[in-house]
């Protein structure tokens, strides 16, 4: 076991014999209903209303072992990770960059790998579609080329610092995002009434649904950010704010679309959601807990999934890990260039 | 050498290709038998040859448009007709091989080609080129058939000779279901090493040349529904008269089938929208529709 997950009422995370023990309550008395070695784990999630013991947050520090709270919409609500080494050197780069070309050409990156998989996904669900519903097929097709026209664009970009290039990079990135979801919506269900991206409230099932997929997607980034040795809050492409990741928001754009879109609609697509799973609370669009614990275990089962780059087999997890060290690696100088991921298919 | 391995190469596809392979193997998804399925199946009913879904002969595949749309034909040029004759030649020295006849006289078989009628360039030369090919070949193979014999003395001469010279040249294949031309030639498949072979007449290394490999084994895999996981591109130049081989030979994984894929989909759309693509900033000195293009 590599992530453990901790998803319900009245559970208690505790330490006996050295083992990470999980507890659940019965009646007066409780039951150990999972048991592991704190060296065989590599995250803790607990996502549910539970609680847990001081000796086991020593024990999974001392082994390295990252422990997330997740809130309702599937944000991280809080975290534990063992202290970093190596950082200093890491750090300063980070800052000194932000000023720099590289700093200018990181921004770059990560949107040209956002652009080239929202290509991908739009591109896989065009030839799907081709026999059964020619005119959906070629409105993805046509949006694919759309995409790949600002992506050409962006090439043209360059600068000497962040500032420089971020209105353009974003301008675009805005333009290619909202061709991407306007074909999305195409090939989801109208009962959802999905017809745009809304961003942190959700109006609608789908957004809700892809809200919680990003902010696992985040945790599991910021984990990564973290290891990597960067700050989380000093980013390239997302401009500083008080209390705002955006360096995990950066990295997050590499993999939102072959992590989250392509999970998210394949629980719409295989009808695993309806539309009679969400309730509007005060505007905003909630799933019930069923649908959360089925999209967290099924992003959470994503994670720990395998895939095929650059000739070798990554754990999602351990992929988003590499790429936030290789940003590492660029900004320390170690490396002449960060390529971001992104895959055709 | 040409497709037999050599003592580095071999050493490198054991301890490193093949291991590579099976460790990291191929998505299901992108396996050439799912050629009814979604990646793998075409967008657009266009069927192209190999040579055009991988060329990159001309920087916005304008001669694929000139080729397939205005249905106009290049100009032969001096690389084109070596790479035409070495290409014949190899195959030529194969079949015989295959067949046992390692003594059969070069130049009555080149003479029956008559390529003078049609071809341009310094053709003495290139005449010269592949009489050096077809006697390396010839005695490499004998030699390797040699050993076959005497490492399996009542062993029946067809077999060893299957084992000795284990290459499919030019074989023939139909590429329609993953939206290829319906003959497709392949240049050699090492039967014995399951690997699929692209021949190139020039020294220079590209990334782009390992798609054609790793095309034929997905129209490979979608007839005979067998995983084919290593390619290889064979670089055959000459240089103060003299024959130089080299190999690149590379595992066929997502990355370059996916490649292929997209390639062979930006291809098929641009003749099944019948678009000019454009003139390129310069024409490549080689390319056969540089009397049409001309930049």
């Amino acid at each position: 076991m590599e992530r453990l997950v901790v998803d319900g009422w009245g559970r208690f995370l505790g330490v006996e014999d050295g083992q990470i023990v999980v507890k659940e309550r019965k009646g007066k008395s409780y039951s150990v209903i999972c048991r592991s070695l704190p060296s065989d784990l590599r995250q803790v999630v607990i996502a549910g209303k539970g609680s847990l013991s001081s000796d086991a947050i020593d024990v999974l520090a001392h082994h390295g072992v990252d422990l997330i709270f997740l809130d309702w919409r599937g944000g991280v609500s809080a975290r534990l990770s063992p202290p970093m080494l190596r950082t200093v050197n890491t750090r300063r780069e980070q800052y000194r960059c932000y000023d720099t070309e590289k700093g200018a050409a990181l921004a770059k990156a990560f949107i040209r790998a956002k652009m080239k998989n929202q290509m991908a996904v739009l591109g896989t669900y065009a030839k799907t579609r081709v026999q059964a519903d020619p005119n959906t097929a070629e409105a993805l097709r046509v949006a694919r080329e759309s995409i790949e026209r600002i992506a050409s664009e962006l090439e043209s970009v360059s600068g000497t610092a962040c500032d420089a290039v971020r209105g353009t990079i974003m301008g675009m990135e805005g333009c290619a995002t909202g061709v991407y979801w306007n074909a999305i919506s195409k090939i989801v269900d109208e009962s959802f009434g999905f017809n745009h991206r809304s961003g942190r409230y959700a109006g609608d099932p789908v957004n809700a649904l892809l809200n919680y997929g990003y902010a696992i997607l985040e945790g599991e980034c910021w984990r990564a950010v973290h290891y990597a040795g960067l700050d989380p809050y000093g980013g390239f492409l997302h401009v500083d704010r008080p209390g705002r990741a955006s360096m995990v928001y950066d990295l997050i754009e590499e993999f939102r679309q072959q992590v989250v879109d392509k999970s998210t609609l394949k629980l719409l697509s295989h009808r695993q959601i309806r539309t009679e799973n969400f309730e509007v609370v005060d505007g905003v669009c909630r799933m019930d807990d069923a649908t959360r614990r089925l999209v967290l275990s099924e992003l959470l089962m994503k994670m720990d999934d395998r895939v095929r780059y650059k000739d070798k087999l990554w754990r999602w997890s351990d992929l988003i890990l590499h790429q936030a060290r290789e940003v590492a690696k660029f900004l320390r100088g170690e490396s002449g260039k960060y390529e971001g991921f992104w895959l055709r298919w | 050498m040409v497709y037999y391995l050599n003592e580095i190469e071999s050493k490198n596809l054991l301890k490193n290709l093949r291991p590579l392979t099976r460790k990291v193997g191929v998505s299901e998804d992108l396996r050439g038998w799912n050629w009814n399925r979604t990646p793998l199946s075409p967008y657009r009913p266009v069927l192209l040859p190999m040579y055009l879904i991988c060329s990159n002969y001309c920087p916005t595949s304008r001669d694929l448009y000139l080729k397939r749309v205005e249905k106009r034909r290049g100009e032969w040029n001096h690389p084109l007709s070596l790479g035409k004759v070495i290409h014949d030649t190899v195959a030529r020295a194969y079949t015989l091989a295959r067949e046992g006849e390692f003594d059969v006289p070069f130049d009555d078989w080149y003479r029956m080609q008559r390529y003078e009628d049609y071809m341009k360039g310094n053709l003495p030369l290139i005449q010269t080129y592949a009489r050096m090919v077809y006697d390396y070949i010839l005695s490499q193979a004998r030699s390797q058939f040699n050993v076959a014999m005497s490492s399996h003395p009542f062993s029946a001469k067809r077999d060893m000779l299957l084992a000795s010279v284990p290459f499919l040249v030019e074989h023939t294949i139909n590429g329609e279901l993953l939206g290829c031309s319906s003959v497709l030639s392949i240049d050699c498949y090492d039967y014995l090493h399951n690997i699929i072979f692209d021949l190139k007449v020039g020294g220079n290394r590209d990334e782009t040349h390992r798609l054609q490999p790793a095309g034929y084994a997905l129209v490979f895999e979608s007839i005979y529904e067998i995983p084919v996981d290593i390619g290889g591109t064979v670089y055959l130049w000459f240089q103060n008269n003299q024959l130089i081989a080299r190999k690149d030979l590379f595992p066929i994984g997502d990355h370059l089938r996916s490649w292929w894929l997209e390639m062979r989909d930006r291809r098929a759309e641009l003749v099944h929208e019948e678009r000019d693509p454009g003139m390129p900033a310069e024409c490549p000195p080689s390319c056969i529709y540089r009397s049409v293009c001309g930049v």
